[in-house]
């Protein structure tokens, strides 16, 4: 293995300087900080491959197993770096510059208090956001229509949850870690009254993957999207609806065998309801609730018990409490009635305007995406 | 959210978890390691978690919750291990705990990695 991870490295140290080689020097500047963000950490694995191949250290048989777990960690670093970071740069175009312009917008609208994201549209997987390299990927022309742009907020939230030594953001990170305690106390409980109740095995080892998920997921989906609805409003709960309407599965689903990395899409409707309740949005809520109902009617879904003790209502009110908090200590803007804010308005009204005649939404919302974009051209970036 | 948006966060907490224990355990094996170098310092306070004097660290509070819930850890045996990190003399016992440990968040990294890629 030492010669291979030698000849490896070399290989991989030449890849690195044609991938440094490759990031454009003639992008606008909103691709400045994922342009030094590449550099810096190609560099830093070259420097990583180096001493593996050179440290006395590594030679030695005592240290093989972490070598080589090094090594496949600078292999994984280096392919993200290829495929997500280098990719997004070397391929940037009009659409994602439109798109940079439009979250720089909203950050500023919201207050973000972190570094906004640059954003990609090479997503082969919805939208998605790698907090490492502060990079929000988006499908090709999602640009161009407005339904789903309110997931843009929701991406927002995950690199609040990853950031440290922060005490503008620490707030939002209490309150996450409040909630996850608050869940786990209650599967605490509820496996104390099985393990009491001396029953079969099954609801034991229920209740323990439904812990991992929640440790490992969920929390993190509930809490980006209840940022969304707290800075956005009602659009990011149709934007749900109108997601889960699309490509959803069963929304009251439980995960009984295999780790499910999403919450339920029912309880994670309920808790944006809540949250808008919480922001006085009552009316709007009542509104999709309606709707969100009919489409569940429509669906044939039925919930389960398990579903029930698995989301329970204390639980998902508790969360939009504990998030609506946390959102509030880090001066985020939460959206109210009196919210004004451009895009908060534009993307409120379009789904005011597709409730109000869907059959002239399309024709009403091109020309929405071409005012849109063109009073961000002027944006400061 | 795609599955591989929601895996690149966790995915990064993980890395970082794994490289730190690898280099705190280079350091140990090698004997050039004491309990003031910060990244053993560092790797000890994940461990123990955070005193309720210092401010929320929700790296250090994720790590002991997803270890005792995944690794079935209890908060003793974490504070034991960052105990011993923080003394001279850390035992061949600890050692072996921390390099099964090590293993495990290693297989933990790549197999969220091979999900981000769709091979999971």
């Amino acid at each position: 293995m030492d010669d291979y991870i030698k000849g490896a490295a070399a290989q991989l140290i030449e890849r690195g300087r044609v991938l440094t080689g490759k990031i454009p020097r003639d992008l606008p500047r909103d691709y400045d900080t994922l342009a030094q963000t590449s550099r810096q950490k190609i560099n830093a694995q070259l420097d990583h491959l180096k001493e593996l191949s050179e440290s006395p250290l590594f030679g030695h048989s005592s240290y093989r197993a972490e070598r080589l777990r090094l090594f496949k960690r600078i292999v994984a670093e280096m392919d993200i770096l290829e495929t997500v970071a280098i990719a997004a740069l070397d391929r940037a175009k009009v659409d994602d510059h439109r798109l940079n312009a439009l979250l720089e917008r909203i950050a500023l609208e919201i207050r973000f208090p972190l570094v906004t994201p640059v954003v990609t549209t090479l997503s082969q997987q919805y939208f998605h956001i790698h907090p490492d390299l502060n990079l929000m990927c988006v499908p090709l022309t999602e640009g161009q229509f407005l339904l789903h742009l309110p997931d843009l907020y929701h991406e927002l939230a995950h690199p609040l949850l990853v950031e440290q030594n922060d005490p503008v953001i620490e707030p939002f990170q209490e309150q996450f870690l409040n909630a996850l305690r608050y869940v786990l106390d209650y599967l605490g409980e509820e496996q104390a009254k099985e393990d009491r109740r001396r029953g079969p095995v099954q609801p034991r080892f229920l209740l323990r993957a439904w812990e991992k998920a929640w440790v490992k997921y969920w929390m993190t989906e509930f809490f980006c999207d209840l940022f969304a609805t707290y800075t956005l409003g009602p659009a990011f709960a149709w934007s749900h609806l109108h997601l889960v309407a699309k490509r959803g599965a069963n929304p009251f689903d439980v995960p009984l065998t295999n780790l499910s990395s999403h919450p339920a899409d029912d309880a994670r409707m309920r808790a944006m309801l809540g949250a808008l309740d919480i922001s006085g949005f009552s009316a709007e809520s009542s509104q999709i609730l309606q709707r969100w109902q009919s489409f569940l009617t429509h669906s044939g879904a039925k919930s389960e018990p398990e579903y029930h003790r698995c989301y329970p209502e204390s639980i998902i009110h508790g969360l939009a409490e504990r998030a609506q908090e946390g959102v509030r200590a880090t001066q985020v803007r939460i959206a109210t009635r009196e919210t004004k804010d451009p895009v908060h308005t534009l993307l409120n009204d379009a789904w005011k305007t597709f409730w109000k005649d869907s059959g002239s939404y399309v024709a009403w919302e091109k020309k929405a995406v071409a005012t849109l974009f063109d009073s961000t051209k002027g944006n400061p970036s | 959210m795609s599955y591989n948006g929601l895996h690149s966060g966790l995915y990064a907490r993980i890395r970082d978890y794994a490289e730190l224990l690898d280099e705190v355990l280079i350091g140990l094996k090698a004997h050039t390691s004491s309990p003031n170098d910060e990244k053993r310092q560092k790797l000890a306070h994940l461990f123990l978690g955070t005193p309720s004097s210092a401010p929320s660290n929700l790296s250090a509070q994720f790590f002991q919750i997803f270890l005792q819930s995944e690794q079935d850890i209890d908060a003793n045996q974490l504070s034991e291990i960052g105990q011993a990190l923080r003394s001279t003399d850390v035992r061949a016992n600890v050692i072996e705990r921390l390099e099964a440990l090590a293993l495990t968040l290693e297989n933990e990294r790549a197999g969220m990695l091979a999900k981000m890629r769709g091979h999971g």
